[in-house]
């Protein structure tokens, strides 16, 4: 009978149980991905991606796919990120509707940052705002300059643009 | 501006500064902050992870897989104690159980009762070793944990000393090896486990400890 699904893929071989290397090797930079997309700066990154894979790799056996391998880093990952966003601000881990959130919209590309779900549909000068503050980093000055617009009205309308984003489509998965 | 608006403003510019952002309340504008760090990721160029920080994380993880062999030899009992819940979760990968499942497996309250391991933390002296001769049983509070220190089947042990039920603080009592909740007739003794009584409770979590210089130093929670 011929195969009809791929085979999973084994990490390790049965004679190197704990090459937990290739593990890492292969896994590191889409975990740090995902992880980057919660969190949105370096340094955090770095520390949930580490703390993720010191508390999870211990714990992998080494026989399991690599699909696998994926989905338990992944759910350390978003174990560890809950408990900074509630240390931090009090608040629990989100996910957005799925229409909004690339990263649980396109399997095969889990792993890219891609905001125009959340952008799209917001009115252009919020859409602008946020663009030149977050994907281009400009300053509050640059900012208000590249609109017209005064550096205290800036400061406003990017608080508004971002709090009209996160309207709707957010719902609870840490509890 | 109001205080919500300031707080916000700080921690978009903590993202876009690429800083980690301070310690500060949501409220109401827990979905703003979580989109603001999708949106900060999308930033060309950043998410991907730079050659040095792999690198440095292979060699921890290199070294703490050179430390799994000498673990093995401490105590039979602690070990027991810390490989009890993580079993479970290698069974399910195992398994092909699913990440929701999974997810459970890890947010379940029994895995919660293992040893206490802050996201950013640090060794703080609690006790100096004659503070914990076998028989004593030493009081702390640090880094926003409460905890006990002391030996126990020759090792040093830390355990939370805060309440399984309602989170009472518990009363150590070094005589009987125990310590007891004044809020209810419960207690629990220096493994951890609560002792038989009116009400059925989750162990106590272990605290980590070492020593260090002459003194029994404990891992807490720190932030910056």
């Amino acid at each position: 009978m011929p195969e009809l699904s791929p085979p999973l893929r084994v990490v390790g071989a049965p004679d190197r149980p704990n090459d937990w290397e290739s593990v890492y090797q292969e896994h590191v930079a889409p975990l740090y991905r995902y992880v980057y997309s919660r969190t949105g700066n370096t340094p955090d990154a770095e520390d949930v991606t580490s703390t993720t894979f010191l508390r999870a790799l211990p714990r992998l056996r080494s026989d399991v796919s690599a699909a696998e391998i994926r989905a338990y880093l992944r759910t350390t990952a978003r174990s560890v990120l809950a408990d900074v966003w509630r240390q931090r601000h009090g608040t629990v881990l989100m996910e957005f509707d799925e229409q909004r959130d690339a990263v649980q919209a396109a399997p095969d590309r889990q792993d890219e940052v891609d905001v125009s779900p959340i952008l799209d549909g917001l009115p252009a000068n919020y859409r602008s705002v946020l663009e030149f503050r977050f994907l281009r980093g400009y300053s509050i000055r640059e900012t208000a300059a590249a609109m017209g617009v005064s550096v205290a009205n800036a400061k406003v309308l990017q608080l508004r643009a971002l709090r009209r984003a996160a309207a709707g489509g957010a719902r609870d998965v840490e509890g | 501006m109001s205080k919500a608006d300031r707080r916000l403003a700080r921690f978009m510019q903590a993202l876009i500064s690429n800083r980690r952002p301070k310690r500060s309340p949501a409220d109401d504008d827990s979905a703003a902050m979580q989109i603001a760090a999708r949106l900060r990721a999308a930033n060309p160029g950043g998410s991907t992870p730079s050659a040095a920080f792999v690198d440095k994380l292979a060699r921890q993880l290199r070294e703490a897989s050179d430390r799994e062999p000498a673990r093995a030899e401490e105590g039979i009992h602690r070990r027991r104690f810390l490989v009890g819940g993580l079993a479970t979760v290698a069974a399910s990968v195992a398994a092909g159980v699913g990440v929701e499942r999974l997810h459970e497996v890890l947010t379940e309250p029994a895995s919660g009762s293992g040893p206490i391991q802050p996201y950013v933390s640090a060794w703080v002296a609690v006790a100096t070793l004659a503070e914990v001769t076998p028989g004593k049983i030493k009081q702390f509070s640090a880094g926003g944990l409460q905890g006990v220190v002391f030996t126990l089947e020759g090792e040093i042990r830390g355990l939370s000393a805060v309440c399984t039920h309602q989170g009472c603080t518990l009363v150590p009592e070094a005589a009987k090896g125990r310590l007891v909740c004044p809020c209810h007739p419960m207690s629990f003794n220096l493994t951890g486990a609560a002792n038989p009584g009116d009400y059925r409770l989750n162990p106590l979590p272990a605290v980590q400890t070492r020593v260090n210089a002459g003194n029994v130093e404990v891992l807490v929670p720190v932030w910056a």
